[in-house]
């Protein structure tokens, strides 16, 4: 035990001076240090629940899987149902992380389950971020690039009301193009309203179920 | 709930500096915030007085400083200590 001069209150102030972002940033760059090492591109892609992220990384996988090994981190609240749809499409390994309430994945909970990845064999990661447009965007993964998924289906203005996430993007999947006529979304305005936030970003029109749109995704990613 | 992962991250820590200082009841939690984090500081002072009284630390008293970066730094707590013999008398691990 160490001693300490108690104030009149019978307590001692104990200074702590933990920055709880610089520790999350140091495991982040780990996370960055651990893909480098093994020459392995890795890629967080976020968006809301239902923007269709699962689908992206499903058509990705598929078409990369006979080139490349690659390795599925999804993340969710609870289930292991998104793992269950990208299983199959010819990854190497599938992992799920269950945040058990929490609203977006951090370094730390990704660190984990790279200890789960096989040492070799991988040279591709894509991590599923929890399905949220706001809290993933404060927290970085240590990847290379985020892709914001964003569907047609959330409306027209989903990119202007959140900021912080078109911000912490490196390129947008504007999904679920067959169904914007019928949502009433002229896809001209969520891209207007991106090129008014980060000029010159990219965005990519896609259907993540016909397919249309992924490859360019890959190009975009330096993936193809 | 991003609150609440932030909270128990904050409560983790100054439970394990109390726990290290042979300290027993959490009194006072002093952090800074910085306002780029978009935090809402009454979530955060809700969820800490929770997870202090969860662990005996009922009434503890969360003081926030609002900075401008990007920071959310536990700067000290105020902890209790049991049956605290006279520093005068210990000669050492004065601070």
């Amino acid at each position: 035990m160490r001693l300490f001069e108690t104030n009149e209150r019978g307590s001692v102030e104990i200074q702590i001076g933990e920055d709880l972002q610089a520790r999350l940033e140091e495991l982040a760059e780990r996370n960055r240090e651990w893909f480098r090492k093994r020459s392995i591109r890795a890629f967080d892609i976020a968006g809301s629940v239902g923007a269709g992220k699962t689908s992206l990384i499903a058509a990705m996988v598929e078409r990369l899987s006979g080139k490349h090994g690659v390795a599925v981190i999804a993340g969710d609240v609870a289930t292991t149902y998104d793992a269950e749809r990208v299983t199959g499409k010819g990854a190497r390994k599938v992992l799920q992380i269950n945040t058990g309430g929490m609203c977006h994945l951090d370094a730390k909970l990704v660190h984990r389950a790279l200890e789960h990845l096989p040492e070799s064999g991988l040279d591709i990661v894509f991590v599923e971020n929890v399905g949220n447009l706001i809290c993933p965007s404060y927290f970085s993964l240590g990847v290379e690039a985020r892709v914001a998924v964003v569907s047609a289906s959330e409306g027209s203005h989903v990119i202007a009301k959140h900021p912080a996430m078109f911000q912490s993007a490196d390129l947008v999947a504007l999904n679920k193009v067959d169904i914007a006529e019928a949502v009433g979304v002229d896809l001209a305005q969520p891209e207007k309203e991106l090129e008014a936030l980060r000029p010159g970003m990219r965005v990519v029109r896609t259907n993540c179920v016909s397919g249309e749109g992924v490859d360019e995704v890959l190009q975009a990613l330096g993936l193809a | 709930m991003h609150e609440f992962s932030i909270a128990a991250e904050i409560w983790g820590s100054v439970a394990r500096a109390a726990r290290e200082h042979g300290g027993k009841r959490v009194k006072a939690i002093k952090l800074e915030i910085g306002a780029l984090n978009l935090i809402e500081e009454e979530q955060i002072r809700f969820w800490l007085e929770a997870l202090a009284e969860k662990d005996g630390s009922a009434g503890v008293e969360v003081r926030v400083t609002t900075t401008e970066g990007r920071e959310i730094k536990v700067v000290s707590a105020e902890v209790e200590v049991p049956d605290q013999p006279k520093v005068d008398q210990a000669g050492e691990g004065r601070e």
